[in-house]
């Protein structure tokens, strides 16, 4: 883990040592070989997973959002570069620190065996993240998106560190790998429920949970691009991870508990999506998506399935790219027309045709076109809740519509139709640009491919 | 659709007796700067025409929408129509969107495009395409159950085989005496 | 020869995916691309010929297992070909008709600046289909099903500057989605009982009523049955090559394969059957219905093509896989041929689509006209052309059936149909004098147009009886009945042409009468459109906004959070702060109080 853990750490020494016209260059290029070295975090052949030490340990749950953590930042950073071309080169370095920090976290929140060091780390990224936010986003409504995201976050976690010291007073131990064995069973009474809910709320508000989703569209929408991603990507799946990992304690209350959240996430998701169909604001749109998409995860996680397992963990990472890549695609539309109103970009098309395809690409990840991991998850997910009960599919099908005509509205919108003339004077899409976009749909595209990499610890 | 009105009337008469307060930013679900948001409610004549040249609008036109606490502020009252049935041969500034340059646009604008609704008038009345539509509908359904229950078939003997209806081959009692059958009588 | 089948068959696969291959490697040669990709698809076409000619030689069919996809579970998800009757019959038509129509677009879009990215689309298109047609495993289904449901928004939407194009492009993917929902259906209930979606393993069990009519939503949707049927006739936004090829001949009809692919299912559930039949009659009147109407003679060709789809089902619903599919063969030719004709009718009026300032083309656009008679003449079930063949099958069929009565005469009310629609568009198109302005700028000179037109008119003559010749049906066809049972498609045809004829010499003379419901029901497309392509998206978009984001998102949630706990924590510390007025003595003097108490207390 270390081979990972002091290279990122070490980004930041140069970062600051760099001069001015290697700013950029050099800690991308670094994090990216650090990615690289992480991707065999992918290879698994054990049921254990690794044990690096004590305190870290990867396994097949672990290692993808670790490399999906590890690759997206040499992408933020690339994606934000032309955002920061005005600020003077302290400024870039501390937001590449902040970065950097984040990342830093992320390793290690996802890689620590203990639930206490987890839940100290689930905290630590916020930090980063609201810095970011509340430093470089772009209106001053971020300091409202900052306020937020901090509370709904905070206000979810605490009770998370009640629950999480009283199960280590009672089980002595809240090593992941210890108490897979040890037997421990939550039965179903009311101080268990309490017990449960405290567990899950952190990670429902992280999600998010619809109904604790407020700060989600705000801070996705205040924020700078690589907040953005970073957010959409990652930090939602802390929550899922964190479920996934915590439900292993709270057995066999999780069953009877998670009905009103299944059906709440399956009811959110088509809220959601409706509420995608009529924004006006194109990240307000994908970061409503992104509440849709991780209703999904809930539903995945909360089932309890060794199916529903694997669904919710290729969701996450197929989510991660798409999400990521079409905010970074919004962002190319707004560093254009300064605006994110998507009625003001239309036929984009005629001008950037490069730019068409990746759009068209996200996009149809996005409303899970077959064969991209995306469907591979959704109908894993679909087919579990569908064995659950057989009118899921009716609200998940509805979801599944919705999200197509909210994906190619926002296509048809922006890409399709006439060209403008108020945009005329656009510039044109940098090679930067096309890279980033790439970037994001090679590994999505790989793991398409085979998807067995990602199918997580019940595969 | 009357049903869901209904029951959006009714929830809106919940949520606005419930809270009663100023804007809370109404049209994006996140975070709109102070300046895309639509202003107070306009109560005096004054502010009215303030904000009907805010919009671009003259006094006469602008209506603003109820005052019911859900933040269209001093968001002018659109007619409810939609772009398609405005004129196609009009060299309008955005001619996708048949729209001028600093024409108000409807609240539910983004709704009014032309390729979602369509509020056009059409040369048969709702009611009566309503009527002949489900009339032709469920007359078909009817008549579907009516097939069911008369269907048309053509009349065939049941199949016939030697060996009385090859009575041992289908696993009969060899011992028993089986019953003659016969298809003809004379 | 087993090998050799197989391998052709993949080789031919190979062979399409090279212009894509080139494309990739060389974005910026495209001068020659479009006619590579014609020739790449002849060449396909010609590399399947020997496995159909081995299939009807030997019979023999096959499933290859190409490369192990992944597994979860016990569910293995890999690369599996199913080369049996259907799909080996249907590869070369598909080729066929796309050689014929790749080669209508090289003069029909010969204008286009983005040519070459048209053709990568049509083959694109062509691929996907390919991949549902022979695909061995459900999952592998799907791909193609939704792969030609994308390509289809892709094309439809090719002019993106119009409105119009991307409405129908988006109405098409929402429709194609609805049906989706069954397809998914179908899935997880395959994945839960049977644990496999290799189609042999399904086929060695059972499925029940729920999952059938799962399958036939999604037939319902791809291949637009009453009730998802709009997005067929807007789909006609796109260009004419796209109608030809997606709306008429490979895409639309998915739906029906897919339930022929799993009719082995659906033979004995007669509740599934049922629904397939009565969805098919619906359909099949309706459509025509709407088609005698339409004066667009793109319209009035996709709504016949729907109006077949129809047909299609109710042979589904009849019990007859083979005739069903017979009909899809036999129906992709000449309905490409009447797509590719109205194409070359549309480009000489300087396109004008409307039938009613047509008139007279028989003169000026000999080969053109010919074709569109024998395609019409197919159409209606002349006897030995191509229609014939399926279409009276069919109808025996449905006549010594044990089936739906109300079925079966709508059935025959929307043959009667197509005679009268097709005979419109002969009798505005063809006949009469000429209604167009004199400086169209007609031409029938161009190879690229007349070849593909005569070749599909082959086609369309002989295809079918070289396939009923060759090819013996699988399932049970009654041949004996009586004489009256075994002329109802024609009678009922001929019926079609004489009275339309008559009404016609008697109603020419008459003023006419606007405002009469049954033209209205028939000419606004039974209200359908009307009345729901309003009412949804108004329902669901105002709920969208003003439910979902106004009033539960940005009131209830926001003031039962934030915002709620704000004004909570606002008032009441500004209350407490209220009762705080620094007045110290009166603060001291309640120790005096307190503190005897609790002196009181201790001691």
């Amino acid at each position: 883990m270390l081979k990972i853990l002091i290279p990122t750490f070490m980004l930041i020494p140069l970062t600051w040592w760099s001069k001015n016209p290697w700013l950029w260059i050099n800690p991308t290029t670094h994090s990216l070989l650090i990615s690289i070295f992480s991707i065999m975090l992918l290879y698994h052949n054990s049921d254990l997973g690794y044990y690096y030490n004590t305190a870290f340990s990867t396994d097949s749950l672990s290692g993808p959002l670790l490399v999906l953590s590890c690759w997206l930042l040499p992408l933020m950073m690339m994606a934000s570069q032309s955002h920061l071309t005005k600020e003077n080169s302290n400024r870039k370095k501390t937001y590449l620190t902040m970065l950097i920090t984040l990342q830093l976290s992320l390793i290690m929140a996802f890689s620590s065996s203990e639930l206490i060091m987890f839940y100290i780390l689930f905290e630590t990224t916020l930090i980063p993240t609201l810095i970011i936010i509340t430093r470089w986003g772009n209106q001053t409504e971020r300091l409202n998106a900052g306020l937020y995201f901090l509370f709904y976050t905070l206000m979810g976690s605490l009770p998370l560190l009640v629950a999480l010291l009283f199960m280590h007073n009672n089980l002595g131990s809240l090593h992941i790998l210890t108490t897979t064995m040890m037997p421990n069973t939550l039965n179903f009474s009311a101080p268990n429920s309490i017990l449960w809910y405290a567990c899950m709320i952190a990670f429902m508000v992280k999600m998010p949970l619809y109904g604790l989703h407020l700060w989600l569209p705000k801070a996705h929408v205040e924020a700078p691009i690589a907040g953005s991603m970073v957010l959409a990507a990652i930090l939602l799946k802390l929550g899922g991870y964190g479920i996934m990992r915590i439900t292993i304690f709270t057995e066999p209350i999780t069953m009877h508990l998670s009905y009103p959240f299944i059906i709440l996430s399956m009811w959110g998701m088509v809220m959601t999506s409706s509420i995608c169909l009529r924004q006006t604001d194109l990240k307000s749109l994908i970061a409503y998506s992104s509440v849709s998409h991780m209703g999904l995860v809930i539903i995945a996680a909360l089932m309890q399935s060794t199916l529903s397992f694997m669904g919710a963990t290729t969701l996450m990472i197929a989510h991660g790219l798409t999400s990521s890549m079409l905010f970074c695609l919004a962002n190319t539309n707004y560093e254009r027309i300064h605006s994110r109103t998507m009625i003001l970009a239309r036929g984009l098309q005629t001008i950037l045709p490069l730019m068409f395809a990746w759009w068209l690409l996200a996009s149809l990840a996005n409303l899970a076109l077959p064969p991209t991991i995306n469907l591979l998850g959704e109908l894993t997910v679909i087919i579990s809740s569908f064995s659950w009960s057989n009118f899921s599919i009716i609200l998940l099908g509805l979801n599944t519509v919705i999200t197509a005509l909210y994906s190619l509205h926002m296509l048809t919108t922006s890409q399709r139709g006439k060209f403008t003339h108020h945009t005329y004077p656009i510039k044109p899409s940098f090679t930067r640009e096309h890279i980033l976009m790439a970037l994001h749909l090679i590994p999505l595209l790989i793991i398409s491919l085979n998807p067995k990499i990602i199918l997580g610890i019940t595969y | 659709m009357a049903a869901s009105m209904a029951v959006s009337r009714g929830i809106r008469w919940l949520g606005t007796a419930a809270w009663r307060v100023t804007p809370v930013g109404a049209r994006a679900a996140s975070g709109l700067s102070k300046d895309m948001l639509p202003g107070p409610y306009p109560r005096t004549p004054e502010e009215r025409a303030a904000a009907a040249k805010k919009y671009n609008m003259r006094v006469e036109d602008y209506e603003p929408y109820p005052d019911d606490g859900f933040g269209y502020g001093d968001y002018p009252k659109l007619p409810d129509h939609s772009q398609h049935e405005r004129d196609p041969w009009y060299d309008w500034d955005h001619s996708e969107l048949r729209l001028n340059w600093g024409e108000p646009m409807h609240f539910d604008f983004d709704m009014y495009t032309r390729n979602r609704v369509d509020t056009s008038p059409t040369p048969v009345s709702w009611n009566t395409m309503c009527k002949h539509f489900f009339g032709f509908f469920g007359f078909m359904m009817f008549m579907f159950w009516l097939g069911e229950v008369f269907p048309s078939y053509r009349p065939v003997a049941p199949k016939q085989y030697p060996y009385n209806n090859l009575y041992l081959e289908r696993g009969g009692d060899p011992n028993v005496e089986p019953e003659p059958v016969i298809h003809y009588e004379i | 020869m087993n090998f050799m089948l197989n391998s052709m068959i993949l080789l031919s696969i190979v062979i399409l995916t090279l212009p894509l291959m080139i494309n990739l490697a060389f974005p910026h040669k495209t001068n020659h691309f479009p006619a590579y990709c014609k020739n790449a698809v002849k060449l396909a076409f010609l590399t399947s010929l020997p496995p159909l000619i081995l299939f009807v030689y030997a019979d023999t069919s096959h499933h290859t297992t190409w490369s192990h996809h992944t597994s979860i579970n016990t569910l293995n998800l890999s690369m599996s070909f199913k080369l049996d009757h259907f799909s080996i019959i249907f590869i070369p038509i598909a080729f066929y008709v796309t050689w014929s129509i790749l080669e209508f677009s090289l003069w029909y879009m010969h204008t286009d600046p983005k040519i070459h990215q048209f053709f990568k689309y049509l083959i694109t298109f062509l691929l996907t289909m390919i991949i549902l047609v022979s695909a061995n495993n459900l999952f592998q289904l799907f791909i193609g099903w939704e792969g030609v449901g994308i390509m289809s928004f892709m094309l439809i939407g090719w002019w993106y500057g119009r409105s119009d194009a991307n409405t129908a492009a988006l109405q098409a993917v929402l429709y194609n989605r609805i049906g989706d929902i069954g397809f998914m259906l179908t899935m997880a209930w395959l994945m839960i009982n049977n644990n496999s979606w290799d189609l042999q393993h399904i086929f060695m069990t059972n499925m029940n009523t729920l999952a059938l009519l799962g399958l036939i939503i999604a037939a319902t949707g791809k291949s637009a049955q009453f009730g998802l049927h709009p997005w067929l006739p807007s789909a006609m936004e796109g260009p004419t090559p796209v109608s030809a090829l997606l709306h008429s001949s490979t895409m639309v009809v998915a739906g029906i394969f897919l339930l022929i692919r799993f009719h082995p299912m659906m033979e004995n559930n007669n509740t599934a059957l049922t629904t397939a039949l009565c969805l098919g009659a619906t359909t099949t009147l309706f459509t025509a219905m709407c088609a005698i109407t339409q004066n667009d003679i793109k319209k009035i060709v996709a709504f016949s093509t729907s109006s077949q789809l129809g047909l299609m089902m109710v042979t589904i619903g009849l019990n007859q896989p083979h005739l069903a599919f017979l009909h899809i063969c036999t129906h992709a030719f000449f309905k490409a041929m009447l797509f590719l004709c109205s194409g070359s009718i549309i480009h000489s009026l300087n396109n004008e689509q409307d039938i009613r300032k047509m008139g007279g083309l028989l003169h000026i656009l000999p080969i053109t006209s010919s074709a569109l008679m024998t395609g019409s003449l197919a159409l209606m079930g002349t006897p030995f052309l191509a229609g014939f063949y399926s279409k009276d099958s069919i109808i025996e069929a449905m006549n010594t059936s044990y089936i739906n009565s109300w079925a079966m005469v709508m059935t025959l009310i929307a043959t009667s149909l197509t005679a009268i629609y097709s005979l419109r568009i002969i009798y505005f198109a063809l006949l009469n004098q000429p209604r167009f302005p004199p400086m169209s700028p007609i031409n029938e000179n161009n190879p690229n147009l007349t070849n593909p037109i005569t070749r599909l008119a082959l086609g369309s003559i002989f295809a079918a009886f070289i396939l009923t010749m060759n090819i013996p049906p699988t399932s049970m066809v009654p041949m004996t009945m009586p004489p009256a049972l075994k002329l109802t498609a024609l009678i009922v045809t001929i019926i079609g042409l004489i009275i339309p004829m008559e009404l016609n010499l008697l109603i020419n003379k008459l003023p006419t009468t606007p405002m009469i419901h049954t033209d209205n029901f028939s000419n606004m497309l039974g209200y359908f459109t009307h009345l729901f392509h309003r009412m949804y998206p108004l329902a669901n978009l105002q709920m969208g906004q003003h439910i979902a984001t106004m009033l539960i998102d940005l009131n209830w949630y926001e003031k039962t959070g934030p915002k709620g706990q704000a004004n909570l924590h606002n008032t009441t510390s500004s209350y407490i702060t209220s009762t705080q007025k620094g007045l110290i003595k009166t603060y001291f003097l309640s120790f005096i109080i307190t503190i005897p108490a609790i002196f009181a207390m201790i001691t």
